[in-house]
C-alpha cells in the first residue's frame, strides 16, 4: 500500500518530535516530553490508518470514570467482555472487541503497535500494559469497539493509556453520566474531539425518566455553549444492570448509529474525515511544544551568557595583572637585571662570582635561597607566576559560573543532570601549565626566527638565545599598551634592562611586532583555556537545548501539512 | 494572635520574610507570604467562628448534605449541572464578626437560620471545584484555602477521580484535625459493594497522605451518617481553635517545603589563622617582608658609613639623582592592584572556606558577600602591607659604627698626611724630621695607617654581619606586626560579613524549623 496523499510531511513531523529531550525545561519536562511523545503516537496512528482504508473502524468508548463505558460496550457487544464494579478504576486494560471477521486487522500490531495482545478471557487483573482482543458476531463487521481506562482516573497510568488510545480513534463514544456531564475534565477531552474533528458521539448515561427532558436539554445547552457539539448526542436511561449489561432496547439508538457508520464507503468518509481534521489540528496541538522548544533556546542562550559574563573579565583581568607587573621575587629580578644588563664579558664575571658567592654561603651555611638568575630559572619563575595569576583567575570565573548556574532555575536542574558540573576541575592547573609553557617555548621560537632573519651573530646568539626568549616574555609581561603608542614605556626596572637587550639584538621595529605577536598569541592561548575551561557546561546546554534549527524545520514541516 | 502555637508561626514567618528573599525562590516566598497574610487576616477576625465549608465535585451532593446538616433547605439542589454558581454560607444569625469574616471570605449569600446551627458554625455550600466554569472552579479554590474546616465530599462514582485529590484537597496533607472526608450517596451502593469502595477509598487517602483524616459515610437522601458528621462538625466548633489549626497545618506544609529548599547550614570551621597564609599571599606580604629586610640592610649599610665616605660619594648621588629625574631610572609600580588583590583574595576565601561546593540558591547571600567582603577588604589588606613599618628607622649602633669608623678613617688618613709630610720634607732636603715612634720600629704614621685599616676593615665586616642580623630582625618584626595587621582586617572586613551570612542563614532554618513544629501537647485533632 502506497502512503497516500499528505503523509509525509506527518511523516517527518513524527520522526523529528521523537529527538526532543526538554532538557532546558524544568518541570514542564516530563509534561513536554509526554506530549511530544503523544504527538509522535498521533501522527503514526494517523499514518497507519490512511494507509489502509479498508480496515475497520476504531470505534473508543471513553469518558469519566464510573461513566459506564464498559458496560456500553458489554451492551453493544450482546456478552460481557468487558468487567465493571463499583471499585474504580475497573478498565485498567483496554478492551477490543470486534466482529470475528475483522480480528486479523488487530491481532497484527500495526495499531497500538506497543501493546501486547492478550486474547479472550483477562485474568491478569491490573498488572501491565496490554490490548485484551474479544471477538463477538453481536457487532456489524467493519467495526470495533475499544473500552478505554478513565480518563479522569487517579492512576497515571490509566489516564496515559486512554488517551495513547483515543489517539488513533475513527469514532469516538464519549461516555458520560447525568451527574458529571458538567465536568471540566471531560469538556478538555470532548475540546480535543472538536479540534481534530472526530466523528464524536456524546452518550449520557444513568438519566432518569423524571430528569430526562431537563438534563439533556441542559446538557445540549452546555455543550453548545462549550462549542463542543458532537456528531450526536445520546442518551441511555437509568435501567437494572443485568450480567453487566443495560436491556437491547436502551442502547438500539447507539447500536443503530454505530451500524450506519459500518459500510465500506462510510467507512473511508470517515478515515478521509479524520485525516483532514487531523492535519488541520497538528498545527494548533504542536504549537505549545514549539512554544516550549522557544523557550529552550532563550534559555539556552540565557545561560550561555552567564557563562559569557562569568568568563568576560578573564582577559581584562589578566592583562591588569601582567600591566601591573608580575610579582617576581625581587631577587630574581634583581640579578637578571644585571645579567642582561651588562655586556658579555661582564655578565659571565658576575655570574661567576654570583657562583663563588654562593658557594661561601653554601660552605657558612648562611643561606637561605640562592637567589636564580639564569634565564631558565627566571622563566621558570615567570611561568609559576603567570599560571598561578591564570588558573587563580579562571577559578574565580568558574566559581561565578556555577553561583549565575545554581541560582538559574534552569541552571540548576542541569548541575542536578550532570553530577560533573559541580565535580570542580582538577585538571585546571596542568592544562593552565601546559599552554604557558607552550607559549614559552612559541616565544622562543619567534626569537629564533626573527633573530635569524637578522643574522645576529652567530656566536652571542648561541649563548645569549635563551636569555633573550626570556627577555621578551618578561617585556610582554611588564610592558604595558604603551609600547604599541610608540613610546618606549616600561612598567617595571627589570625589562628595562631586558628590552635594551632586545632593542639591541633586534631593533626596535621588530621588538615592536615580536612582542605584540606574543600578547596575540598569549591572548589565544588564554581564550583558549576559557573554552576548555567551560566547555562541560557548553556541552551540557548543547545536549539539553533542542538540536539547531530544529524549530525552524518543525515550523516549515507544519507549514507543509495542509489539510 | 493569642495561641503560643500562632506566636511561634507568626514570628518564624517574620524571620523567614526578612531572610529568605536572598535565600529562597519566588514560588516559595510567595507562599510564605500568601501564609503570612491569612494568618494576619484570618486571626484579626476571631476564633469564637468556624468557618466549614462542604466541598466537592459536580453532582455529589454537597447541597443536599448542607441542607441534611442544617435540617431545611438553604440551598437550592437539582439534576443540572453546576447547581451551585453563588456560594452561600448559612449561620445562626448575622453579628459584627461574622460579617467582617463572611466579608474577608467573599461570600454574597448569607442565610441566618437561627437555632438550626449552634453558635459560631458558619457552614459554606461551595462551588463545584471540578465544574466546567472557570469562575466555580477558582472560587472553590481560593475558599478551600481560607476556610477552617474542609469537609470533602466523594461518591462512589467520583472517588477514585484524579482531580479529586489533585485538586484544592491535595495541599491538605497535615490537616487531619480540620479536615472530614465524605463518602456520600452511599445508598447507591449495598453494605458489600460499601465495604470494598470504602477499603478502596482509604488506601487511595492513604497514598496521598491523607490518612488520618476522618472518613465519613453519609447519604444526605436518607439521612444515614448525617448525625454522625454533624457530632463531629460540632466537637471542632466548640474547641474554638479550628482556624489556628487550619493555619497550623498549613504552616506545616509550608514549613515542609522550604525546608527541602533552603540548603544546609556551610560548615564554616575555618579561623582567621587558616586564612592569613592565603591573605599574605595574596597581597604579596611575602615580598613587603622580604623588602622590609633588604631596605633595613642598605639603609643600615648607609647608616654606618662615616661622614667622610658621605662626603667622598656625594657627587656620586647627584648624577644619581639626575638620572632619577630624567625618569630613567623609574621605580617599579607598585605591584598590587587593589582590583588584583580583590580577586586573589576572593579566590583564597573560596578556596579556604571550603564554600565552592556550597553554590546553592540559599547561599546567594553569602557568596556575594564573599564577593563584595573581598572588594572592600582588599585596599585595607594592602593598606595593612604597605604601611607595617617598611621604614626601619634609625638604629643607634649605626651612628656608633660610623663615627669609628670615621676615627679609623681619619687615622689612616692622619698617617698618610704626616707620611706624606715627612716623604715631602725629606725631597725638599729639609732638616730630617723623625716620626715619633710607638714602639721601637714602628713610627706612628705607619702605625696610624695600619691599625686604622685593620681596624676599618674590621668595622666593615662588622657592620655587614650586623646589618645582615638586624635586616633578619627587622624583617621578622615587619612580619609580625603586617600579620598582626592583617589579622585585624581579615577579622572584621573579610570574615566578620561572612560569619553574619551564616548566623542568618542559621535563624532561616531555626525559623523554618519553628514554622512546622508540630503542635505538641494537644495532639493531631
Amino acid at each position: 500500500v502506497g502512503a497516500p496523499e499528505g503523509v509525509e510531511p506527518l511523516i517527518s513531523l513524527a520522526d523529528e518530535l521523537g529527538g526532543l529531550g526538554f532538557g532546558l525545561s524544568g518541570s514542564s519536562r516530563r509534561l513536554l516530553q509526554e506530549q511530544a511523545l503523544g504527538m509522535r503516537r498521533l501522527l503514526h496512528g494517523l499514518v497507519a490508518r490512511a494507509g489502509a482504508p479498508a480496515a475497520p473502524l476504531l470505534v473508543v468508548v471513553a469518558g469519566g470514570t464510573g461513566a459506564g463505558k464498559s458496560t456500553t460496550v458489554n451492551s453493544l457487544a450482546g456478552t460481557r467482555v468487558a468487567a465493571t464494579s463499583v471499585v474504580r478504576p475497573t478498565t485498567r486494560a483496554p478492551v477490543l472487541v470486534c466482529h470475528p471477521e475483522d480480528l486479523t486487522w488487530f491481532e497484527d500490531e500495526r495499531l497500538l503497535g506497543d501493546l501486547p495482545r492478550v486474547t479472550g478471557r483477562d485474568d491478569a487483573a491490573g498488572v501491565g500494559r496490554r490490548l485484551v482482543v474479544h471477538t463477538s458476531a453481536g457487532l456489524p463487521p467493519g467495526l470495533a469497539l475499544l473500552d478505554t481506562p478513565d480518563v479522569d482516573s487517579v492512576e497515571t497510568a490509566n489516564h496515559r493509556l486512554a488517551e495513547e488510545v483515543l489517539d488513533v480513534a475513527d469514532v469516538w463514544i464519549w461516555a458520560t453520566t447525568a451527574r458529571t456531564y458538567a465536568d471540566e475534565v471531560g469538556m478538555t477531552y470532548l475540546r480535543l474531539a472538536r479540534l481534530r474533528q472526530v466523528l464524536t458521539a456524546v452518550v449520557v448515561t444513568q438519566v432518569r425518566a423524571a430528569d430526562r427532558d431537563e438534563v439533556l436539554a441542559d446538557v445540549d445547552r452546555l455543550l453548545g455553549a462549550e462549542q463542543t457539539v458532537p456528531d450526536v448526542r445520546l442518551h441511555v436511561p437509568f435501567v437494572q444492570v443485568v450480567d453487566e449489561r443495560v436491556d437491547d432496547d436502551s442502547i438500539a439508538p447507539l447500536r443503530r448509529w454505530l451500524t450506519e457508520l459500518a459500510p465500506p464507503d462510510e467507512r473511508a468518509a470517515i478515515r478521509r474525515r479524520a485525516l483532514r481534521g487531523m492535519s488541520s489540528a497538528v498545527p494548533i496541538e504542536l504549537a505549545p511544544l514549539l512554544q516550549a522548544m522557544e523557550a529552550e533556546e532563550a534559555t539556552a542562550a540565557r545561560l550561555r551568557g552567564a557563562l559569557d559574563q562569568a568568563y568576560r573579565p578573564v582577559h581584562e583581568q589578566l592583562a591588569t595583572e601582567l600591566d601591573t607587573g608580575i610579582p617576581l621575587r625581587a631577587d630574581v629580578l634583581d640579578r637578571w637585571r644585571v645579567l642582561v644588563g651588562a655586556g658579555d664579558t661582564l655578565a659571565r664575571v658576575q655570574t661567576a662570582a654570583h657562583r663563588i658567592r654562593g658557594m661561601v654561603r653554601d660552605l657558612t651555611g648562611a643561606a637561605g635561597d640562592v637567589p636564580p638568575g639564569s634565564p631558565r630559572q627566571v622563566r621558570a619563575e615567570v611561568a609559576d607566576t603567570l599560571s598561578d595569576a591564570l588558573t587563580r583567575i579562571l577559578e574565580q570565573a568558574a566559581w561565578h559560573a556555577r553561583r549565575r548556574f545554581e541560582n538559574d532555575p534552569i541552571g540548576r536542574g542541569l548541575l542536578d543532570a550532570v553530577p560533573d558540573l559541580r565535580g570542580g576541575d582538577h585538571d585546571r592547573p596542568h592544562r593552565v601549565r601546559r599552554e604557558v609553557d607552550a607559549w614559552g617555548d612559541q616565544v622562543a621560537s619567534m626569537v629564533a626566527t626573527v633573530g635569524a632573519e637578522r643574522k645576529v651573530q652567530a656566536r652571542r646568539w648561541s649563548t645569549a638565545l635563551n636569555a633573550v626568549a626570556t627577555s621578551a616574555i618578561l617585556v610582554v609581561f611588564t610592558v604595558s599598551g604603551g609600547l604599541t603608542g610608540g613610546e618606549v614605556g616600561i612598567a617595571a626596572l627589570a625589562s628595562a634592562a631586558s628590552q635594551a637587550l632586545l632593542v639591541r639584538m633586534f631593533g626596535e621595529q621588530n621588538l615592536r611586532r615580536l612582542l605584540a605577536d606574543a600578547r596575540v598569541h598569549l591572548d589565544e592561548r588564554v581564550t583558549d583555556l576559557i573554552a576548555a575551561d567551560r566547555r562541560p557546561y557548553d556541552r551540557a546546554i548543547d545536549a539539553a537545548a533542542p538540536p539547531i534549527g530544529t524549530v525552524e524545520r518543525l515550523r516549515r514541516i507544519v507549514g507543509e501539512v495542509r489539510p | 494572635v493569642t495561641e503560643p502555637r500562632d506566636r511561634q508561626v507568626a514570628a518564624a514567618l517574620d524571620t523567614i520574610l526578612e531572610l529568605g528573599p536572598r535565600r529562597l525562590g519566588d514560588d516559595a516566598m510567595n507562599a510564605v507570604r500568601e501564609l503570612h497574610a491569612r494568618l494576619d487576616e484570618r486571626l484579626d477576625r476571631g476564633e469564637w467562628f468556624t468557618v466549614v465549608a462542604v466541598a466537592g465535585g459536580t453532582g455529589v451532593g454537597k447541597s443536599a448534605l448542607v441542607n441534611a446538616l442544617v435540617g431545611r433547605e438553604v440551598t437550592a439542589e437539582g439534576v443540572r449541572r453546576p447547581t451551585t454558581s453563588v456560594t452561600s454560607a448559612a449561620l445562626r444569625r448575622h453579628d459584627a464578626s461574622s460579617t467582617a469574616l463572611l466579608d474577608w471570605l467573599e461570600i454574597p449569600e448569607r442565610h441566618q437560620v437561627g437555632d438550626a446551627l449552634p453558635d459560631g458554625f458558619i457552614l459554606l455550600d461551595l462551588p463545584d471545584h471540578d465544574s466546567v466554569v472557570e469562575t466555580h472552579r477558582r472560587t472553590a479554590a481560593r475558599l478551600a484555602r481560607r476556610v477552617d474546616v474542609v469537609v470533602w465530599v466523594l461518591d462512589p462514582l467520583k472517588y477514585a477521580r484524579a482531580d479529586a485529590f489533585d485538586g484544592p484537597l491535595a495541599p491538605l496533607t497535615a490537616h487531619a484535625a480540620v479536615l472530614v472526608m465524605v463518602l456520600n450517596r452511599s445508598d447507591e451502593l449495598t453494605g458489600e459493594q460499601l465495604e470494598t469502595c470504602l477499603a478502596d477509598l482509604r488506601a487511595r487517602l492513604d497514598s496521598r497522605g491523607h490518612g488520618d483524616a476522618h472518613v465519613l459515610v453519609t447519604s444526605a437522601a436518607t439521612g444515614e451518617g448525617v448525625d454522625e458528621l454533624r457530632t463531629l462538625l460540632h466537637g471542632i466548633i466548640l474547641r474554638r481553635d479550628a482556624a489556628s489549626r487550619r493555619l497550623t497545618a498549613d504552616a506545616e506544609i509550608v514549613s515542609a517545603r522550604l525546608a527541602a529548599e533552603v540548603d544546609a547550614l556551610p560548615d564554616l570551621r575555618t579561623t582567621t589563622e587558616d586564612l592569613l597564609p592565603s591573605v599574605l599571599e595574596a597581597t604579596d606580604g611575602h615580598r613587603a617582608i622580604q623588602e622590609a629586610g633588604q631596605r633595613y640592610r642598605s639603609d643600615a649599610l648607609r647608616g654606618c658609613r662615616s661622614p667622610l665616605a658621605g662626603v667622598v660619594r656625594a657627587p656620586l648621588s647627584v648624577v644619581r639623582a639626575t638620572v632619577a629625574g630624567m625618569g630613567l631610572l623609574r621605580p617599579p609600580d607598585p605591584l598590587t592592584s587593589s582590583g588584583v588583590t580583590a580577586s586573589r583574595v576572593e579566590v583564597a576565601l573560596v578556596r579556604d572556606l571550603g564554600v565552592s561546593q556550597a553554590v546553592g540558591r540559599s547561599y546567594g547571600a553569602m557568596n556575594r558577600s564573599i564577593t563584595a567582603a573581598a572588594a572592600t577588604a582588599a585596599p585595607e589588606l594592602l593598606d595593612a602591607v604597605a604601611t607595617a613599618g617598611l621604614d626601619p628607622g634609625r638604629r643607634h649602633w649605626w651612628s656608633a659604627l660610623a663615627t669609628l669608623r670615621g676615627v679609623a678613617e681619619l687615622s689612616v688618613l692622619l698617617g698618610l698626611v704626616w707620611l706624606i709630610a715627612l716623604s715631602a720634607g725629606d725631597w725638599l732636603r729639609l732638616p730630617e724630621l723623625t716620626a715619633p715612634e710607638l714602639v721601637d720600629g714602628l713610627p706612628w704614621p705607619t702605625a696610624l695607617i695600619l691599625v686604622g685599616v685593620l681596624v676599618r676593615l674590621a668595622l666593615g665586616v662588622i657592620s655587614r654581619l650586623g646589618a645582615a642580623i638586624g635586616a633578619r630582625r627587622h624583617a621578622r618584626a615587619v612580619g609580625h606586626e603586617i600579620r598582626r595587621r592583617l589579622h585585624q582586617v581579615v577579622d572584621a572586613r573579610l570574615l566578620a560579613p561572612v560569619r553574619a551570612e551564616v548566623e542568618d542563614h542559621r535563624r532561616l532554618i531555626v525559623a523554618v524549623h519553628a514554622l512546622g513544629a508540630s503542635t505538641g501537647a494537644d495532639g493531631g485533632r
